[in-house]
């Protein structure tokens, strides 16, 4: 039983720090139509810049400043950058951010160098909260996952609750309809990539202190993200949330369990499909394909997700 | 995005000039081994796989308006059969060895009907994101299953003579991948003419329409799918023929990224313009990364700066050229003088920054620092040994910056414009002297 | 931006033939990841490789000339090697280092073989700097191949027999390791060695290569197995991930490592990195006064540390400049010859003499097994911890002896 909670735990968390991530990407594809791949790079830059300035303004101005810093760099990228290839077309915005994902990459290399950097949870920080049987539940484990709950509600009670939220809402909806009731629709839009950026830049700062900050950050996430984005539905934040909450359940279950699939397979009687060197493989080994295949599924027959309303 | 290529008729006059051009072209390659070194003749296999790779993947993009993000696993799954196959000759089959790209374009076809069947259901992004879900997969499959695929050590074999030839040499591997290179971009150039290639291009502007008309789209995008599977399927194969040997590697993300970034620079609306793409990163990544290790950085912003400035990529660019003399102006030389000159200082201001930050960000810098007492010792940049520190290199550097913005300050917005006037978006104006 | 790639390629031809024509007589071409996923690795070599040539010119070179390597980027990918040592055999090369992952060495190793198949009078001299799979120096030996670094059977007997001699190892032992060549030697020596150091493999994990987000699965297997020590050959994010787990989970076992000390590790491992072990060619508290020395000299020169693979390289290029050393002039750069007297070469190194094995061209080496604790004399990674050495084993006990799958084929 206490490994089952563990498992159940560790899965959630890591559902909920792959949702701090997918959130933005997943409201500004909603929204804009454009898959931003840099998304899962703004995430690496909010790590890096809560690393260098975390040494000197302390480990809760560090994130204070990644939020900030990251957001105004979407910001800017947005403007600058993104603005001036709309007019050409959807593709060429999803080839601009895919450059800028390829970019980021190589400048953090450039800044920081090709190696993990010392970004450490500060040791006043360095607590059990709670214990399930043998195991301690670390603090800042919870505080991951408090920082993302955090970040759903209130960007769901904003968009729900608020005046603008309701704008914003209109605006994935029908655009041209809220420009010509006479909002600044294009203000929305940068506002909009702005605040998903940010998100991403905060979750970056709190993951990588528990995860290894390193170039290869976004490369890792990055791929994971879009599956969650996927599944869940683009442009639903509580899609986003239950395909990441599934995908990190299933993914740390899977990790755990022992059986091959010649074990299944002899299972359910069908010995004959046992071919040698596939019946061997573990299902803790395809763990990392599972989401991948869940991706495929929803794509060919569930297009819109489970909760997203674009076909 | 404006296909101009098909637009445009060109005028005989422009045909003859394009063939005669191509013809000294493929006379040049021909007779490369004789004057180039062992290094060049390497990179030009090089650039013949990735060029062939970038006209399979173009089929999809150019003409179906399908772009692809996880094109590798047909590129890799090519090379690992032509390698089993490469093997089976080794061990006494009596497969032809000059036919062993088909080996690997057949492999990769028949796969590419399967995946093709299950990516055209959907278009746009969600193409787009089935592909990567497809190559995903497949790449942990391969990856897991090392009995077939080899693993990271990966599968080797060598090239067997057959007849008259030997294939022992570079200068064999260099004539037997230009000669297969060349068949398949004629055959393609055929296939883009023909009746299906048109229908194909239907499909891209109007699907809907072309339906109507009694055409199963759906099977039709599925063939795109598979012959550019097929043709990325044979480029893998020449892959294995020169390096005889392949392993898990080639089916990660990183070979369908390369394919994108080739196609992007190159231009996907002209016919060759990922030839053009492909050479120029292939050789770009042979040669400058002697002489710098930030040349990833530098495709990077390359990348980014064709993506915002030239989005129909270089041969775009020649494209417009074109298209102006055309329309009876004359080509803008001053504009283009300036142009040329502002962008290569940008170039060499950028370079000379980006050199020293990394180059004094190393930690070698910083033990140079102490042990040789000067607080900035000088970086070498093209072959000049520049003082971080003095304000004769800071000076400098601003000075080029200053004077490459002022070339480009008012041939950006005017270079922008001119694209969204072909692009049919703003509508013409005579301007005076432009 | 026509106008502007032209001026590239333009700029491309220029400099290929400047390349072209610097090539000087005792230039040696080295092969490294210093761009990609290992550009990691990558500097390590290039930091060891610099401050090794710059010791052997500082002793006045070899044959009264100076040698300077040449830096060939690989990637970190196989492509990336065949292209570079295309490049640096058409430049005239005839002897290369490389330094990197096992794929790439192996991809590199089997084409100069079928390069000196090809060309039996011009062949080319590899030196493997850092290349730990076992077919290396197995299955696939020849002899213009040389290895420089151990492999997975030394290190982990090395791990093992310190630990038990120091009454660390406890009785049971879980291995948990990557899925692919090395980790299954990795596993496959844990194994094997358990009966002679009289303990119990209680569970054993292969896991997907960096991939893996969250390793608290296994560290509640580890925890149910009972295992007092956890052996694994894990390197980059695997190792770094599984550590932070173990040590939030609050698990007792010790970490028996192989790459703890490479550079960032410690530092991004933070706390959880403490009471590990690690086998390693270099720890500087275990070589006193000349380790110290060694130390000072090579921060002043990099101002990096030397931390396991910048050793090998070290190792690797003191043994060729004195097996170029015993040569004669005109054979200064002959393959066949330096490769023979690579054979019967020996090199200082701090913890003990190092050497080559005639039969299949595998490095006998010293390895200390450390501790990481904040008692260490030196700190790594600019934290306040080091490794505190447990046991120097000399190159005759760290020896696996060849089991006879090399059949080399000696020139004549």
């Amino acid at each position: 039983m206490d490994q089952f909670l563990i498992a159940l735990l560790n899965g959630l968390v890591y559902g909920l720090l792959v949702f701090m991530v997918s959130a933005g990407l997943t409201l500004v594809f909603g929204m804009m139509g454009v898959l931003n791949f840099a998304h899962a790079s703004f995430y690496m830059l909010g790590a890096y810049a809560a690393f260098f300035s975390g040494r000197y303004v302390g480990f809760w101005g560090g994130l204070v400043v990644a939020t900030v810093t990251v957001g105004l760099f979407g910001l800017f990228s947005e403007r600058l950058l993104m603005r001036k290839v709309r007019s050409f077309g959807h593709t060429q915005e999803l080839l601009l951010t895919y450059g800028l994902f390829f970019m980021l990459e190589e400048v953090v290399k450039l800044l920081f160098g090709p190696t993990p950097v010392a970004y450490n949870v500060p040791d006043e920080l360095r607590f059990t909260v709670f214990m399930i049987g043998n195991s301690q539940f670390p603090f800042f484990r919870l505080l991951m996952g408090i920082t993302a709950l955090v970040m759903f509600f209130g960007t769901y009670a904003a968009l729900r609750f608020t005046r603008i939220g309701l704008i914003v809402r209109a605006a994935v909806e029908r655009p041209q309809m809220v420009s010509a009731l006479g909002h600044n629709v294009s203000l929305v839009f940068s506002g909009l990539f702005t605040v998903g950026s940010a998100l991403a830049g905060l979750a970056g700062a709190v993951a990588g202190m528990y995860y290894p900050t390193s170039p290869a950050m976004a490369q890792e996430l990055g791929s994971i993200v879009f599956v969650v984005v996927v599944i869940g539905g683009l442009g639903s934040l509580n899609g986003a949330l239950a395909a990441s909450l599934l995908i990190g359940v299933m993914t740390s279950f899977a990790v755990g369990v022992d059986s091959t699939f010649g074990d299944l397979l002899r299972a359910l009687g069908l010995d004959v499909f046992a071919l040698p060197g596939f019946e061997a493989v573990q299902f803790s080994a395809i763990a990392g394909v599972l989401p991948y295949a869940l991706m495929l599924f929803v794509l060919l027959w569930l297009p819109a997700g489970f909760a997203g309303n674009r076909a | 995005m404006q296909y101009l290529s098909e637009n445009h008729q060109s005028t005989d006059r422009e045909k003859i000039f394009i063939l005669l051009l191509l013809v000294f072209l493929v006379v040049g390659l021909f007779a490369l081994p004789y004057f180039a070194d062992m290094a060049f003749i390497n990179a030009m296999v090089l650039v013949c796989i990735a060029a062939l790779y970038a006209m399979g993947y173009n089929l999809l993009w150019g003409q179906a308006g399908l772009i692809s993000f996880g094109h590798a696993t047909y590129f890799a799954f090519g090379a690992s059969c032509t390698i089993m196959m490469m093997a089976g000759i080794e061990g006494g089959s009596s497969f032809p060895t000059p036919f062993l790209p088909l080996v690997g374009g057949a492999a990769s076809f028949l796969i590419g009907i399967v995946a093709g069947w299950f990516a055209t259901i959907r278009t746009g992004v969600y193409f787009a994101m089935i592909t990567v879900a497809i190559t995903e997969l497949a790449r942990a499959i391969v990856q897991r299953w090392d009995t077939v695929f080899g693993g990271e050590a990966g599968i080797t074999s060598i090239r067997t003579a057959w007849g008259p030839f030997g294939f022992q040499k570079l200068i064999d591997v260099y004539y037997f991948t230009l000669v297969w290179t060349i068949i398949c971009i004629i055959l393609l150039w055929f296939l883009q003419k023909s009746p299906v290639g048109m229908v194909i291009r239907g499909i891209r502007e109007q699907e809907e329409r072309v339906r109507f008309l009694g055409y199963d789209a759906h099977a039709l995008k599925t063939l795109v799918f598979a012959i550019s599977a097929g043709v990325s399927g044979m480029a893998g194969g020449l892959l294995a023929f020169t390096n005889e040997s392949t392993n898990v590697t080639l089916y990660e993300g990183a070979y369908s990224t390369t394919v994108l970034i080739n196609t992007v620079i190159g231009g996907a609306g002209v016919f060759l313009g990922p030839v053009v793409g492909a050479t120029l990163t292939t050789l770009f990544g042979y040669y400058i990364a002697n002489l710098t290790f930030h040349w990833l950085l530098y495709m990077g912003l390359l990348f980014i700066v064709i993506v915002v400035c030239a989005p129909r990529g270089i041969t775009g660019l020649g494209v417009d050229a074109v298209m102006h003399i055309r329309s009876g102006a004359r080509l803008p030389w001053r504009l283009i003088c300036k142009q040329i000159l502002g962008w290569l200082l940008l170039s060499i201001g950028s370079v000379m920054i980006i050199e020293m930050v990394g180059a004094v960000l190393q930690p070698s810098y910083g033990a140079l620092a102490r042990s040789s007492g000067v607080a900035w010792p000088p970086v070498n940049v093209f072959g000049i040994n520049w003082s971080p520190s003095s304000p004769l290199t800071l000076s400098g550097i601003a000075l080029i910056f200053v004077v490459a913005l002022v070339l480009l300050r008012d041939t950006a917005s005017s270079a922008h414009r001119n694209v969204l006037k072909l692009a049919g978006a703003i509508v013409q104006k005579p301007e005076a002297g432009s | 931006m026509k106008k502007k790639s032209i001026i590239h390629v333009a700029g491309i031809f220029v400099s290929t033939m400047l390349i072209g024509s610097a090539i000087a007589q005792t230039q040696i071409d080295v092969i490294l990841p210093i761009t990609g996923p290992t550009a990691g690795t990558g500097e390590l070599f290039k930091n060891g490789v610099d401050f090794a040539f710059g010791e052997a010119n500082d002793a006045g070179g070899v044959h009264g000339q100076k040698i300077a390597p040449r830096f060939l980027d690989d990637g970190g990918t196989t492509q990336g090697g065949t292209d570079r040592l295309r490049q640096a055999i058409s430049g005239g090369a005839k002897i290369i280092l490389q330094g990197g992952g096992s794929a790439v060495a192996a991809a590199i190793s089997a084409d100069v073989k079928r390069w000196n198949e090809r060309n039996p009078d011009n062949p080319v001299l590899l030196i493997m700097m850092g290349a730990e799979a076992a077919q290396l120096t197995k299955k696939d030996c020849h002899f213009y191949a040389f290895r420089t670094s151990t492999n997975a059977d030394m290190r982990v007997k090395a791990l093992v027999k310190a630990l038990s001699e120091n009454n660390r190892l406890g009785s049971k032992v879980f291995a948990i390791n990557q899925d692919y060549s090395w980790g299954r030697e990795m596993d496959a020596a844990v194994k094997e060695n358990a009966a002679p150091y009289k303990y119990q493999v209680v569970g054993s994990v292969l896991h997907d290569v960096n991939k893996i987000q969250d390793f608290s699965p296994y560290v509640e297997r580890i925890r149910e197995s009972g295992a007092e020590t956890v052996i694994t050959g894990n390197w980059a994010r695997d190792l770094l991930l599984l550590m932070q787990s173990v040590a939030s989970a609050n698990l007792k076992a010790k970490f028996a490592t192989v790459f703890l000390d490479e550079k960032g590790n410690i530092a991004s491992a933070g706390r959880a990195a403490i009471g590990s072990y690690v086998a390693t060619p270099f720890v500087a508290e275990a070589g006193g006064a000349e380790g110290e020395a060694y130390l000072k000299k090579f921060n002043e020169k990099t101002g990096a540390n030397p931390v396991s693979a910048g050793n090998n390289a070290v190792i690797a290029i003191r043994l060729l400049s004195r097996a170029i050393a015993a040569v004669p002039d005109k054979d200064m750069l002959n393959p066949t010859a330096v490769a023979l007297a690579l054979e019967k070469t020996t090199a200082p190194w701090v913890h003990g003499e190092v050497s080559i094995r005639a039969e299949d061209h595998q490095l006998r080496l010293p390895l200390v097994v450390g501790e990481v604790s904040t008692e260490a004399k030196f700190k790594l990674d600019g934290t306040d911890m080091g490794l505190k050495p447990v046991k120097t084993l000399t190159a005759a006990e760290t020896e696996v002896l060849p089991d006879g799958s090399c059949q080399m084929q000696r020139p004549k």
